[in-house]
């Protein structure tokens, strides 16, 4: 039995049939722990049903010995209700792991609730309110009263509402409406407003169980009811409610929105990106950007960042700045994230920006009192050698591989953290291990290879980008720390699903091939220490060959990493699909006569005052990127992402010709999230005066006219094939 | 949060006679709104963009409802500036004389025009047009104020006239301007002028550019003789019990808002006739995709359409936002009066009363 919940002695005190008695003691009650508990708001002495075996209801009522207690009845003691007791057990374990006592005495934090919660508790009627709601209340009228934090419950009651939603408990949420949408029950019940039993509504007068069965019914069907949802969900917890042992999902869904009410918009953290123009980084940026709890986030990175948001800031500094504590003061997270990877350096220059630097950020977090610290390693830290177990977990070993620049700094950059963990107890530091990075935006001769559809027939160890920045994430918002290995599963033959994929497969078995792929390398990397261009760093070629086996479980399990490519095959796969190989010509033709018009065009009036600089993002096949750029009242169209941009249009390539021929209108593709916009709409309306422009080119007289109309139609055969 | 009701007098497919019948049912929407405790309603001004919006007299249409309403705010979203469309005096007389009229319940938005269609129609000189705005909107808070108003500028060479009447607000009605560019929000905020915001974007976007406004506000050097720190947005509205029934026709309305507007404002011709624009309800797989979307992570804070308890949603994510007054579009081409009307009511037994 539990002994301690969060700080509070927690006695069973109950040794009756049915009957689980958990005291929760208040502030007179000398066994209390904790500084200023300041408990102490008494619930008068309800009757207590002690021949009410068989009723199930639960109990709050003040105990001879100052004690508050909650008493769940139950009405068998069968194995089933031994585990709904135990859930309730648990319940409460979860909620008081994270009890705040208030100080200053405050009052309760709903007198209503509360004095309606105890009428009807302490009525001494009989009422037939469903397990959950029986625990809902008690987790309320404790919260009334001041016994439990807002935030610990309001996240505790969240916690059962995803339990219950993605449980098999709700059948309603296994249709494929359900599941596409876990959200659907936040969405649909009121923010402010408490679904729950008429109770909480106003005090009702319990004659017979149907009349609380049937306004809570009614509350339900009312809120929930939708045209289409309707029978459905209503359907399903009339089945609830009428179940014995089966939680109310709705029930906690009102807790958890009576209590968010107090969190509304309340965005709390704010986070520091070292790298944050990079692949990786760029992705994190773009999904903190649209996180409602995440305040801001500063990007510090030597080029701009390719993400635009009202939240996201950036910094143009070097990592080995001396002056990055006074960046991050006021900040919550650090995630480092900036490093060389393949770039070839001089050695000492290499050590220097990635080891010496990754110091400097650690200090400079440390210095400026940040509470988490989030870095990418790399399974390079390893030891990109034979001789591992199979498969890798996150407490093998790390073998130092002195040749293997990449390697070994990653190796030296664990070291740091585990110093930081010893130094600094009251940071949490997380350390991601991804394998190699695919996905759109690869800045290096691998990723170049793959998307002309080239694949060097060894490496195995991938992961999708996306998923790792999901993983951070995760990481961020559960503030969990340790070390995480995050690698797409290997497939025995992954040279074979490359080929059937279309991809052209380089397996370098000769010894002379693989002899002349370095020789191109190093010639690269010597034109580079000349000054001319930048080449790769050959250890990637000499070393990359060690096959390594990576077990990404302990993020599977702990962090709730779902990625959305879970095997190396899938990694491949989704590459092929959705990264754009080539532009479409039809999107190149009708950009570059876009391009070639606004040469000739006047200033437009319209424009004037105007600065903006759009990144249409054109994703899956025939995708590319351009620019849209506005400046003296001119557009200007380039075919690389502005950094930074104003605004960012994403959108796949096949909708931008639906769009050019007319078969979709923007305003549907926007209400419908197939284009997505970030940062300032006003790419919206460079699009929509492009598309008006071509479709008024195609209505004019005469010659222009025909040779318009000829262009759009060849525009119109393209896409959907 | 303040509610308000935005008038465009959009009609998909108009006849005389339906054009006639819209104007009639606009008052009774606005009327209506006064009954249920609206803040107040704005009208538009735009000439000849047919079907987007046949307010071209909004200070009669203003007229005739202040004189059925009692504590309706009349608000101008906005009048044309620019001295070839109106006089400024012009407008400085007519404010005056509705706010007397009205008791008090005048708020004066002001803009320049955006559509080649009524710009060219009064032969404009486009590239003058913000200029004209900018010494029309400092000159005519002078005249509300001044015994004697005399003024020599770029645009105007007035000698000394008593412009009469005076506004009974003190110091004059609440001034406000028209925002649609990107950075135009915060010109408006350092003229002092309240700013009514026709794009959103992101949440985030949008809170960026309330700060902004707040910022700009802050250090305003005003035009008129009091700063109006406001800032509204207009979201596409339509709320009704069925959330389907909502959506499907509040999407179609708003596609046919936009799909308009985008004709008349971005093209370089000038249409005639009726427009090339979707008229149909959004297929089924498209309606309940965007039903899905509506309040999702990182979509567009744009529409308020659904169910009283989506709307909720929505109207709390500008709140969170910032923003002071929401303009509702709920009279958008192709939705029917009743359903209009039903929204109306809809929206304020349901929803305002949670954000008063």
């Amino acid at each position: 039995m539990v002994e301690k919940l969060g700080g509070i002695g927690v006695h069973p005190i109950g040794a009756r049939p049915n009957q689980l008695i958990l005291a929760v003691p208040t502030r007179k009650n000398p066994h209390a722990e904790g500084p200023g508990a300041t408990g102490g708001q008494q619930i008068p002495n309800a009757v207590s049903h002690d021949d009410a075996v068989g009723d199930r209801h639960a109990q709050a009522f003040r105990g001879d010995d100052e004690q508050i207690r909650i008493r769940f009845g139950m009405e068998n003691v069968v194995a089933r209700d031994q585990r709904c007791v135990r859930r309730r057990v648990e319940n409460f374990q979860a909620v008081a792991g994270a009890v705040t006592l208030p100080t200053g005495g405050n009052g309760p934090a709903d007198p209503g609730t509360g004095e309606n919660a105890e009428q009807l508790l302490g009525s001494g009627k009989r009422s037939h309110l469903s397990d959950a709601t029986q625990v809902a209340f008690a987790v309320r009228l404790l919260h009334a009263r001041g016994f439990l934090g807002t935030d610990s419950v309001a996240d505790f009651a969240r916690q059962r509402v995803d339990e219950q939603t993605t449980a098999h408990a709700h059948p309603a949420m296994n249709t494929p409406r359900g599941q596409a949408n876990p959200g659907l029950f936040e969405r649909l019940l009121p923010r402010e407003h408490v679904l729950i039993d008429a109770v909480d509504q106003r005090p009702i007068e319990v004659e017979n169980k149907r009349e609380v069965g049937r306004a809570h019914q009614q509350q339900v069907s009312t809120i929930v009811g939708r045209s289409n949802q309707r029978t459905e969900y209503a359907a399903a917890h009339r089945r609830f409610v009428r179940s014995p042992l089966r939680p109310c999902a709705f029930c906690w869904s009102a807790t958890y929105f009576a209590l968010r009410s107090d969190r509304r918009g309340r965005s709390v953290l704010k986070i520091a990106v070292t790298g944050g123009s990079g692949q990786l980084g760029t992705l994190l940026l773009r999904r903190l950007a649209v996180d409602r709890e995440v305040k801001q986030v500063l990007s510090i990175d030597l080029r701009p960042p390719m993400v635009a948001s009202g939240k996201v800031t950036h910094a143009e500094r070097d990592i080995r700045d001396p002056d990055l504590a006074a960046l991050f003061e006021g900040y919550d997270v650090v995630v480092h994230l900036a490093f060389v990877v393949t770039r070839y350096l001089r050695r000492s220059l290499f050590d220097d920006i990635n080891i010496r630097g990754s110091e400097n950020v650690f200090d400079a977090a440390a210095r400026a009192g940040i509470s988490h610290l989030v870095c990418a390693s790399s399974i390079a830290a390893y030891g990109v050698v034979p001789g591992h177990p199979v498969p890798i977990v996150e407490t093998t070993p790390r073998r130092y591989q002195e040749e293997f620049p990449y390697a070994a700094a990653k190796f030296k950059v664990e070291e740091l953290l585990d110093a930081v963990e010893n130094n600094q107890p009251r940071m949490l530091v997380t350390r991601m291990r991804p394998s190699i990075l695919v996905g759109r935006y690869m800045d290096h001769p691998f990723g170049r290879a793959m998307r002309r559809r080239i694949f060097p027939g060894r490496n195995a160890h991938l992961v999708w980008d996306q998923d790792v920045a999901d993983a951070f994430a995760l990481a961020i918002k559960k503030r969990i720390a340790g070390a995480f290995n995050l690698s797409a599963d290997p497939v025995p033959r992954l040279d074979e699903a490359a080929r059937q994929l279309g991809m052209r497969v380089l397996k370098f078995k000769t010894r002379l091939s693989r002899a002349g792929l370095l020789a191109a390398v190093m010639v690269r990397q010597g034109l580079s220490r000349l000054g001319v261009g930048e080449g790769m760093d050959p250890a990637w070629v000499k070393y990359g060959r060690v096959p390594m086996v990576i077990s990404s479980e302990r993020a599977r399990t702990i962090l709730g990493w779902k990625p959305i490519c879970t095997t190396t095959a899938d990694v491949l796969r989704r590459f092929v699909t959705e990264v754009p190989r080539r532009l479409d010509r039809r999107i190149r033709a009708s950009m570059s006569l876009v391009r070639w018009a606004s040469l000739f065009q006047p200033q437009v009036a319209e424009l004037r005052g105007v600065a903006a600089r759009v990144h249409l993002c054109l994703t899956g096949p025939g995708g590319g990127d351009y620019s849209l750029e506005v400046a003296d009242g001119r557009l200007r169209i380039g075919s690389r992402p502005p950094r930074p941009p104003t605004g960012v249009m994403i959108m796949d390539a096949q909708l931008w010709l639906d769009l050019l021929a007319g078969r979709v209108d923007l305003a549907s593709a926007q209400f419908t999230g197939r284009i997505r916009v970030e940062g300032d709409p006003f790419g919206g309306f460079l699009l929509g005066g492009i598309l008006a422009q071509l479709r008024e080119g195609a209505a004019a007289p005469g010659a222009r006219g025909r040779l318009a109309r000829a262009f759009s139609a060849w525009l119109a055969a393209g896409g959907r094939t | 949060m303040k509610f308000s009701l935005f008038f465009e007098m959009q009609i998909s497919r108009p006849t005389r006679s339906l054009e006639a019948k819209t104007f009639h049912e606009c008052v009774e929407q606005a009327i209506l709104a006064d009954r249920l405790g609206y803040h107040g309603i704005w009208e538009v001004e735009h000439h000849g963009l047919l079907e987007y919006s046949h307010s071209s007299a909004p200070e009669i249409f203003l007229s005739f409802v202040a004189a059925r309403t009692e504590r309706l705010r009349l608000g101008h979203g906005v009048t044309l500036l620019p001295f070839r469309y109106n006089h400024p005096i012009r407008i400085a007389e007519r404010i005056a004389a509705l706010d007397i009229l009205s008791n008090g319940r005048v708020d004066w938005g002001s803009g320049k025009s955006s559509s080649l269609v009524e710009q060219h129609a009064f032969e404009n000189d486009l590239a003058t047009l913000h200029d004209q705005w900018l010494e029309a909107v400092e000159m005519i808070p002078r005249m509300w104020s001044a015994d004697v108003f005399t003024h020599r500028g770029r645009f105007f060479n007035i000698p000394p006239t008593q412009i009469i009447p005076k506004p009974i607000q003190q110091p004059h009605p609440p001034m406000f301007a028209a925002c649609s560019k990107p950075e135009s929000a915060k010109h408006v905020g350092q003229l002092g002028l309240g700013a009514l915001n026709f794009a959103f974007g992101t949440d985030d976007f949008l809170a960026l550019k309330v700060r902004d406004y707040r910022s700009a506000v802050g250090g305003a050097k005003p035009v008129g003789r009091s700063v109006n720190n406001h800032f509204a947005c207009t979201p596409a509205t339509l709320v009704l019990e069925d959330d389907r029934k909502a959506c499907a026709y509040g999407l179609r309305g708003a596609r046919f808002f936009l799909e308009s507007l985008h004709t008349y404002y971005l093209g370089r011709d000038r249409p005639v006739g009726e427009l090339s624009v979707s008229r149909d309800f959004l297929p089924d797989a498209a309606l309940e995709e965007a039903m899905r979307q509506r309040n999702a992570a990182g979509s567009q804070v744009a529409n308020i359409v659904g169910d009283p308890v989506c709307a909720r949603e929505t109207v709390q994510r500008f709140v969170d936002i910032g923003v002071d007054e929401l303009i509702l579009v709920m009279q958008m081409g192709t939705v029917p009066h009743e359903l209009i009307i039903d929204s109306i009511r809809t929206f304020a037994e349901k929803v305002m009363p949670h954000f008063s």
